[in-house]
């Protein structure tokens, strides 16, 4: 039986990227796993289960595991680090009352350590500072406590707690903060009318081929066993029913126990193809109590609780399949991901394949879909996941970018000057020769750098257009950088420039700042005379030029290889700035002949063999079909210009 | 139709010598291997120069009649093969007068002769020489013996190096006016470095003019059976001889890049890149050959499946040599030499021959004269189907004239052509 409320405290591991979350999670599992359970050492140590996460070292999606200590139920919830996935954060934060803000020891503070931190305490949740990796030659750890406790003062410098996963050190002294520091999580809300009715809220759920739809669940009140008819109450809608077939804990890994009761953390397999069943977020009733649970719901937001919904997009992108006839697949895929990704959003492209000049990706791409992300990272990692785990390889398009198009009054102009459009597909560009100011989106940028490289943060923030620049000293090493910039710089590989010129040390997050007018050209990428709107892209007029002929360059590199040659050209309206070719991988060449002509009989061979090719060609054109084909590197060498 | 000024043309004269020793496995030409039994070619040698010499005696009679003055003397001999070097010197110096009887060579007819190696001394070449030779034709395809082998070739590469050394040595005497090297690429096993090799090697001896053929497999011989790329496959896989014993054929990427390493290292040695194969010292271009890629270009022909070009007109003998006797027999009794049952171009297959020649040459396609002959609607629907190709790099436009480039462009001939064709079409139709 689990232990009552009141020894019952649910928490989560927040922290910049890469400051040691999963690794700390994993000795805190280790700690408190009996030595003679059945879960192996080694099952503990992989909280990332993920493909993508196992390859990159990063934790992508939230995870969960119950322990015990002291006798008490410690759940926790290991959570991204990365900006793009703060919206997983987010949610995670949800179904905790506190959580260990982790700081890397010779890092110090991060721009995701103010946004993780900021998220902790608009929910009101209980924090406790931790310290990491102090084992390592470059921690400082009195330093970083006190910046520490100067960025955040509500810290007190010796509350910190001292942690080095590596020696397994302070991990017993984190286990006894959360007791002792972590509230219990609060009796159910006075809304809620029978105490003893199943609820349990989906902190996340996911579809596996062989198991079908998986819940990761915390219970509210009341407990979940096996064989019961539920549905998923979420806002105004109750799922359709489903069979629960299996329950039990994750520890991480899962251990059957056929019941969860209240407070506990768990999984359930539930008889659903369908991951929409289970949206996170929602609450797990039983099917005969929905209607109750609806009208609790309703009440609960009267109340003024936050509706479970999705993150809002901050760039988006058109996804294609690779294969032409894909698209279905593509769809059912990207759906299914989206469920389990509250970060996404998706749209059907409203342009169709038949539009050569559509934002479909016309003759080039054919249909696709119109995807949200939270980053450029998120968009990687989208892809990635939608060929690990299910098979499908998807071309993302270079992010989109909001433009708005105000049109010039001209006294020529016929039936008056238009109304202002907003252009996110290139191929609506306003034609060449109409007079129009472009206003572009803004961001407030903040980074934090080692001072050493100020130098050069302060070089690129300039390059890409930031303006207003202000510094603040956070610690002897680090300095905040704030700046306004324009948001399609930020889209453009910012993140890796930053990187480079920081030797991987600076962080940064960006919040939105309305719109600035600003001197920019829309650069076509043709490839071989037809304007391929997705590779296209929009710069400042003073270095649209070069990143005009970069952009070929690159294309020249990555394009594949057809039967005949590729001409890549940049154009600025009618200008052609860059011109690449991109040189066929065959020959084609019939050359006997010369002195092996056997008097010049070839001619007739050849000319037939011509006139056959010739039939080939005017087939191939009929089907407007052996265009070349983009592979995802050419969207690469946009984004990268 | 237009009617099509002819400029007079220099005649040239083809010979078809059709034995060989064996049949090399590339070969699709007209060949009759006699193995290296000198019985079995001397069986079969005499008889065949007699009835080319009857032919010859046909073809004159005929053209006679076609035009009675005189034709104009030719300005091209050329005894190509099969091997023609295997005939005994004494039988190419009876076929040359067989030739003299009826036609005047000028004095600057070039007279070439195809010979291989292993198949002439330095004592047979000079008689080849007396009789009237003024130029040879090496084939000597590589240096290296593994691909020489795996070819089918007769010869080792040592042969070949014999063979290139008497050619110098006699073109140094003044015996021979001029001589070719002819070189292959993208044979199975070769590689950059084992190409490049052959190309040293053959430069080391000095020949005037340099043909280097990229192989083609031709449905029914050997390679072309043994060869089969699956359809479909990459540029850059190799195909793997079906019996498993030659080395794999290198992949089309490979053969391209051979291909261009020849014509960089060779226009590096001085040679001017005239013809998609063939590369010449200044004044060593091949008359002969030139002559077939003219623009109203003719010539008579003799020898089994031996091709002509009379008064606009091809024509080609049986490739047999129980056809071609058979075909020399109803000529004497009074019977159409080939040509007669043959077309004469005009309009849109004299302009697709006209663009073919001309293209494949360094020269390339005078659209000044596209517009004179077929109008100008055939010179701007060439124009634009070339447009691309000039944007890609692979043509040039320079004043009127089209031309492909070196070598992406010779690389690519069949691409441009076919447009230029459809282009021609949509004129025509």
């Amino acid at each position: 039986p689990p232990p009552p409320p009141e020894r019952t405290r649910n928490y989560a591991i927040i922290a910049h990227v890469d400051h040691g979350k999963s690794s700390l999670a994993s000795r805190l599992l280790e700690f408190t796993a009996p030595q003679s359970s059945a879960m192996a050492r080694e099952d503990v140590a992989v909280m990332d289960t993920l493909a993508v996460e196992q390859e990159r070292g990063i934790t992508v999606k939230a995870s969960a595991a119950s322990q015990l200590h002291r006798g008490h139920l410690l759940n926790f919830v290991d959570t991204p680090g990365h900006a793009d996935f703060s919206h997983e954060v987010a949610r995670a934060l949800e179904a905790v009352q506190g959580g260990l803000i982790l700081f890397d020891a010779s890092q110090g503070v991060q721009a995701q350590s103010f946004k993780v931190f900021e998220q902790a305490r608009e929910r009101g949740l209980r924090l406790i500072p931790v310290l990491t990796k102090t084992d390592l030659p470059a921690a400082r750890p009195l330093e970083v406590a006190l910046s520490v406790a100067e960025c955040f003062p509500q810290f007190d410098p010796d509350e910190i707690l001292l942690t080095s996963a590596r020696e397994g050190e302070g991990v017993e002294a984190v286990l006894d903060a959360v007791v002792d520091l972590i509230p219990p999580p609060p009796p159910p809300p006075p809304e809620y009318g029978d105490q003893a009715r199943l609820r349990a809220r989906v902190v996340d759920s996911w579809f596996e081929p062989l198991r079908g739809v998986v819940c990761l669940l915390q219970v509210l009140t009341g407990s979940l066993a096996e064989n019961v008819r539920g549905s998923v109450v979420a806002g105004d809608a109750a799922s359709p029913a489903f069979s629960v077939q299996e329950v039990g804990l994750v520890l991480p890994a899962r251990l059957r126990t056929g019941a969860l009761g209240p407070g506990q953390m768990g999984y359930a397999i539930v008889g659903a193809r369908d991951p929409r069943v289970a949206r996170p977020g929602g609450v797990l009733v039983l099917e005969r109590d929905a209607a109750d649970a609806l009208r609790e719901e309703a009440l609960l937001l009267k109340g003024g609780a936050a509706p479970a919904g999705r993150a809002a997009s901050v760039l988006y992108a058109s996804v294609h399949p690779v294969e032409s006839d894909g698209f279905d697949e593509l769809q059912g895929a990207v759906d299914k991901l989206a469920l389990n990704d509250v970060g996404l959003s998706v749209e059907l492209q409203s342009r169709g394949a038949g539009d050569a000049a559509g934002g479909g990706g016309g003759a080039f791409l054919g249909p696709g879909l119109k995807v949200g992300f939270q980053g450029l990272l998120h968009m990687e990692i989208f892809r990635q996941r939608l060929t690990d785990e299910f098979g499908v390889d998807a071309l993302v398009t270079s992010p989109k970018v909001k433009y708005e198009i105000k049109f010039q009054a001209s006294a020529g102009r016929k039936g008056g000057t238009p109304e202002p459009i907003a252009v996110e597909d290139l191929s609506d560009w306003p034609p060449i020769g109409e007079k129009f100011d472009v206003y572009e989106p803004m961001v407030q940028m903040r980074i934090l750098a080692p001072v050493d490289n100020a130098g050069s943060v302060m070089e690129l923030v300039s390059k890409r257009r930031g303006t207003d620049m202000t510094t603040q000293v956070i610690d002897e090493r680090t300095w905040i950088f704030k700046s306004r910039m324009p948001w399609a710089e930020v889209v453009t590989d910012f993140h890796d420039e930053l990187k480079n010129a920081t030797a991987g040390y600076a962080s940064y997050d960006t919040v939105d700042d309305g719109v600035q007018k600003g001197a920019l050209a829309k650069v076509e990428l043709a490839l071989n005379g037809d304007v391929v709107d997705v590779l296209s892209f929009v710069a400042h007029t003073d270095v649209a030029p070069s990143q005009g002929r970069s952009v070929c360059a690159k294309l020249k590199d990555v394009l594949p290889r057809q039967q005949f040659p590729v001409a890549i050209q940049a154009k600025i309206g009618n200008q052609i700035i860059a011109r690449e070719t991109v040189r066929p991988y065959r020959k084609d060449v019939l050359t006997t002949g010369g002195s092996k002509s056997v008097g010049g009989g070839d001619v007739s061979r050849k000319k037939k063999l011509l006139e056959k090719q010739k039939k080939g060609k005017k087939r191939a054109l009929a089907m407007s079909d052996g265009k070349v084909t983009l592979s995802q590197a050419a969207f690469t060498a946009v984004i990268s210009r | 139709m237009v009617p099509l000024a002819r400029a007079p043309a220099p005649l040239g004269y083809y010979v078809h010598i059709p034995f060989c020793v064996r049949r090399c496995r590339y070969c699709s030409f007209a060949v009759v291997p006699v193995g290296p039994n000198p019985k079995v070619l001397s069986s079969h040698a005499a008889e065949y120069v007699a009835k080319l010499a009857e032919e010859m005696a046909c073809t004159a009679a005929n053209l006679r009649s076609l035009q009675p003055d005189p034709p104009p003397p030719l300005e091209s001999v050329y005894l190509g093969g099969g091997t023609p070097s295997l005939l005994p010197p004494a039988l190419v110096a009876s076929l040359l007068s067989s030739l003299r009887k009826h036609h005047a060579l000028s004095p600057s007819c070039e007279v070439t002769i195809e010979l291989d190696p292993g198949t002439f001394t330095p004592a047979s070449l000079r008689q080849l020489c007396a009789a009237g030779v003024t130029r040879a034709s090496l084939g000597a395809q590589s240096f290296h013996d593994e691909e020489l082998r795996g070819a089918g070739r007769s010869h080792d590469a040592a042969a070949v190096r014999a063979a290139a050394a008497a050619l110098q040595s006699a073109h140094e005497a003044g015996l021979l006016r001029s001589w070719s090297m002819d070189l292959l690429s993208g044979l199975p096993g070769q590689t950059p470095g084992s190409l490049e090799e052959s190309l040293d090697a053959a430069l080391g001896f000095g020949p005037p003019h340099v043909s280097c053929y990229d192989l083609q497999l031709e449905p029914g011989t050997p390679f072309g059976s043994r060869f089969s790329p699956p359809p479909g496959s990459p540029g850059d896989a190799e195909t793997p001889d079906a019996k498993g014993l030659l080395p794999p054929l290198p992949p089309p990427q490979l053969a391209a890049d051979l291909y261009r390493l020849a014509a960089a290292r060779l226009r590096a040695g001085g040679y001017e890149h005239y013809e998609v194969s063939s590369y010449a010292l200044p004044g060593h271009r091949s008359k002969h050959n030139g002559n077939y890629w003219r623009f109203g270009g003719e010539w008579l022909a003799a020898g089994a499946g031996a091709a002509d070009c009379v008064a606009g007109r091809r024509g080609t003998r049986p490739g047999d040599l129980k056809g071609y006797y058979e075909y020399v027999v109803g000529l004497k009794a009074g019977g159409a030499a080939v040509w007669e049952g043959g077309e004469e171009e005009g309009g849109r297959e004299l302009l697709e021959t006209l663009a073919m020649t001309s293209l494949r040459r360094a020269e390339g396609l005078d659209l000044g004269l596209v517009e004179r002959e077929f109008g100008g609607g055939c010179a701007a629907a060439i124009r634009g189907a070339a447009e691309f190709f000039v944007g890609v790099g692979v043509c040039e436009i320079g004043g009127s004239v089209l031309r492909l480039t070196d070598p992406d462009g010779f690389l690519f001939s069949n691409q441009v052509l076919s447009e230029i064709f459809l282009a021609i079409e949509g004129e025509f139709d």
